[in-house]
């Protein structure tokens, strides 16, 4: 309600003008009771969900460390199939051997990748 | 002051899990030593019969399907161009399955049946072991796969 609403009678503005203003007194003790049990349940609450975020941070942390841990060189299988023919074997080292720009470190990568018993890492 | 906590707190959380990992790791790579009454040693000839080809590469796989078998050393073939020993996982030594793989750029090539290698092995208990063996590829002086034959037989030395 606006002090310039002129469509308002002046009896119905001075009434609700009153009740609108009367003041409602909170005891202080009461205000006190109330901030102290918000402030307690969240107390109460507060540990569990930091621990379930700390906890939840700290297994992706451990879960990435692994997944780096176990993830191979990248090692470039298509840059070791030396003669295309979707295989790493031998023939890609002697492929490469022939070559006359080929380095021995990389034509040992190649007949090592091939040996391999778990498979081309 | 709580984040530098739980920051600190995940890092120790990681080397921890780290740590464990690892440990794991070499304690599934560690074999158990068993003890077995009898225990000798033979040596097994690798050999490939390139067909009248040049034998330029050649990649086989030999394994054990009985008995308590497990490599011990892998030796060079005959012919000049396979002197050196051949390439192989070096996880490959006390089990019983092994990849082997050699190539020669030499101009002097085998082109009949030749030995390729030698493997030599540890052999436990009173089982009489079985081997396979399987040819991967084999190929000529330009790395192109031909057909070969790959055989093996124990060595003796007499």
């Amino acid at each position: 309600m606006r002090d310039d609403d002129e469509n308002i009678p002046d009896d119905l503005a001075r009434q609700l003008r009153a009740h609108i203003s009367r003041r409602i007194d909170v005891p202080e003790a009461l205000d006190d009771a109330i901030l102290r049990g918000a402030r307690s349940h969240l107390q109460r609450r507060r540990p569990w969900r930091r621990f379930a975020s700390f906890a939840a941070a700290a297994s992706l942390l451990i879960g990435a460390s692994l997944y780096l841990i176990r993830q191979p060189e990248p090692h470039h299988a298509l840059a070791m199939d030396i003669n295309h023919d979707q295989q790493i074997n031998i023939l890609d080292a002697l492929t490469l051997a022939r070559r006359a720009d080929a380095s021995t470190q990389e034509i040992d990568r190649i007949a090592m990748a091939s040996v391999q018993l778990g498979g081309v890492k | 002051m709580k984040s530098r906590f739980l920051c600190l707190f995940s890092v120790f959380l990681c080397l921890c899990g780290q740590s464990v990992f690892v440990a794991s790791a070499k304690a599934q790579a560690t074999t158990q030593p068993v003890t077995q009454p009898v225990t000798r040693f033979v040596a097994i000839d690798i050999r490939i019969d390139p067909l009248g080809q040049p034998l330029g590469a050649y990649q086989i796989e030999f394994k054990a399907t009985q008995g308590d078998v497990r490599l011990v050393g892998v030796e060079g073939g005959e012919p000049e161009a396979y002197k050196k020993a051949p390439f192989y996982d070096p996880k490959a030594l006390q089990q019983s399955r092994v990849i082997i793989a050699a190539f020669s750029t030499e101009s002097s090539l085998p082109t009949s049946l030749t030995r390729i290698a030698r493997l030599h092995l540890q052999v436990r208990g009173d089982v009489v072991p079985k081997y396979e063996l399987k040819l991967i590829v084999a190929g000529d002086k330009d790395a192109k796969p031909i057909d070969a034959k790959a055989t093996w037989q124990t060595y003796t030395s007499d």
